[in-house]
Order: C-alpha cells, then sequence, then structure tokens
C-alpha cells in the first residue's frame, strides 16, 4: 500500500508540500523543526522524521509489528512515545532512536492514541476500555475520564495550552471535551455541519 | 468557556460525512480538526 504525506495551509485550504510513502502512515506529529511519522510496512512500524518541507526522511527506529490496527506516536522535545496495541504498553525512545523503555500499562486493553505531558506522564486512549488513562512512567495509572454513553472506541487526543483534553472518536459524529481534572465538560456533542455546542 | 463553532469546509475533501470515522484530533489555535485518514480533515473553529 502506498500513501502521501501532506503538509496543509489550513488558512489557504492548500497544499505546501507532498511526498509519497511506500506503506500505512498512521500517525505525524510536529516537534520542532522535524515531523515524525509513525509508518507501518509489512511487519515493521518504523519511527521517520521528515523536515518541514518534506523534502528529506530518516529513519529513527524501527519496530516489529504484528498488528493491523493503528498506533499513535507523540513527540516532545527529545523524547518519543509509541503506542503497543497488541501487548498493553507503550514504548519510548529518545528523539534520536536510542531505545529508553517499555512501560507496561496496568489495567489497560487496546492503548491507541498517546501524548506525553509536561509533568512527565503520559495521557493515553483505550480504544477497548472506552477510558482516557493518565500513566506514571512505572505503568501506574490513574483514569482521567471513562466513556459512560453509546460513543465508543476513543481515538485520538489533544491537550491545549491550558490542560483542556480533547477526545476524537471512531465514529466521528462526536467529540469530548475534558477539563485537566477529567470532567467533561462536552457529551453528546453532535458535529453536523452547522452544529454549534458550548461548554 | 470553551466553543466549538461553524464547520468549516473540509481539507482534501468537501465530501466527508458525519459518519466517516476519525483517527486523531488536532486543536491548533482557532481551528479544530478531526483527521478523517486518507479523506481529509473535518475543520471547525474553536473559541475561548
Amino acid at each position: 500500500m502506498n500513501g502521501k504525506v501532506k503538509v496543509w495551509d489550513a488558512e489557504k485550504s492548500d497544499i505546501k508540500y507532498s511526498t509519497r510513502v511506500e506503506g500505512h502512515m498512521h500517525d505525524i506529529k510536529e516537534n520542532g523543526d522535524h515531523l515524525y511519522g509513525a509508518l507501518q510496512h509489512d511487519d515493521q512500524l518504523t519511527v521517520v522524521r521528515y523536515d518541514r518541507q518534506l523534502t528529506n526522511r530518516d529513519t529513527v527506529v524501527s519496530i516489529p509489528y504484528k498488528t493491523n490496527q493503528l498506533s499513535q506516536i507523540d513527540v516532545r522535545y527529545r523524547e518519543i512515545v509509541v503506542t503497543d496495541w497488541d501487548n498493553e504498553l507503550i514504548k519510548l525512545y529518545s528523539s534520536d532512536g536510542e531505545f529508553v523503555r517499555d512501560v507496561q500499562l496496568k489495567d489497560a486493553k487496546q492503548p491507541y492514541g498517546v501524548r506525553l505531558m509536561k509533568d512527565d506522564c503520559v495521557l493515553v486512549s483505550d480504544w477497548e476500555a472506552d477510558s482516557v488513562t493518565k500513566y506514571k512512567t512505572d505503568g501506574s495509572g490513574e483514569i482521567v475520564w471513562r466513556c459512560d454513553d453509546r460513543l465508543r472506541y476513543p481515538t485520538g487526543l489533544c491537550v491545549n495550552e491550558w490542560g483542556f483534553i480533547f477526545v476524537s472518536c471512531y465514529t466521528g459524529d462526536k467529540i469530548y471535551l475534558l477539563s485537566p481534572q477529567g470532567n467533561c465538560l462536552i457529551t453528546h456533542c453532535q458535529l453536523t455541519k452547522t452544529g454549534c455546542v458550548t461548554a | 468557556m470553551i466553543v466549538l463553532g461553524d464547520r468549516l469546509p473540509d481539507l482534501m475533501s468537501d465530501e466527508l460525512r458525519r459518519t466517516d470515522t476519525v483517527y486523531d484530533i488536532i486543536v491548533s489555535g482557532s481551528h479544530l480538526y478531526l483527521v478523517c485518514g486518507d479523506k481529509g480533515m473535518k475543520c471547525f473553529t474553536i473559541s475561548y
């Protein structure tokens, strides 16, 4: 399977840069002058690094990869984290690809989305457990939020500068907005073309 | 208060449906994006 990586000018809704990739690009995060991608090809998940113009690419690390499910990455300063769906853990690397450690996530079922936090904790969405959990580096976790409605399969996570947590869901018709303490501020927001939601 | 506002034109495609699957979420400035794989991104305004 071949795909493309594209950098968009959001204001102009226009493509600035584009490049082809061989494989399935699961996720891309920015960090400083680089873009880091999680690229699956055959039985390898490779963390690749681009410059912002997508003209140069190098391999940071390659990981044996069994599942067909998606894996997300996050990069912050000099640290890379990759979720391992099959083994309920996260893998930590330096930004240059040096292996740091695996962190087994206690009580995790299928970790998916991941965000490195400012306090060195890691925020993980769990596809099967319908939850968002904040893990310490020893793998112990505190559930920040658990979905209690019909919506299932939380996917991506995003944390804004004030610590509010945005959670997307696979079904595509809702998002959740959580306070830094895990209180759900938006529950059933219907994302229609004219929808407007206030928290 | 956080206000999720109007849906803006999609990036890459203007044919995304409400039920298209979402793989990731990005908040950048006054915009919120829902990443729908290679189909594109749904875009919304967001204000504080």
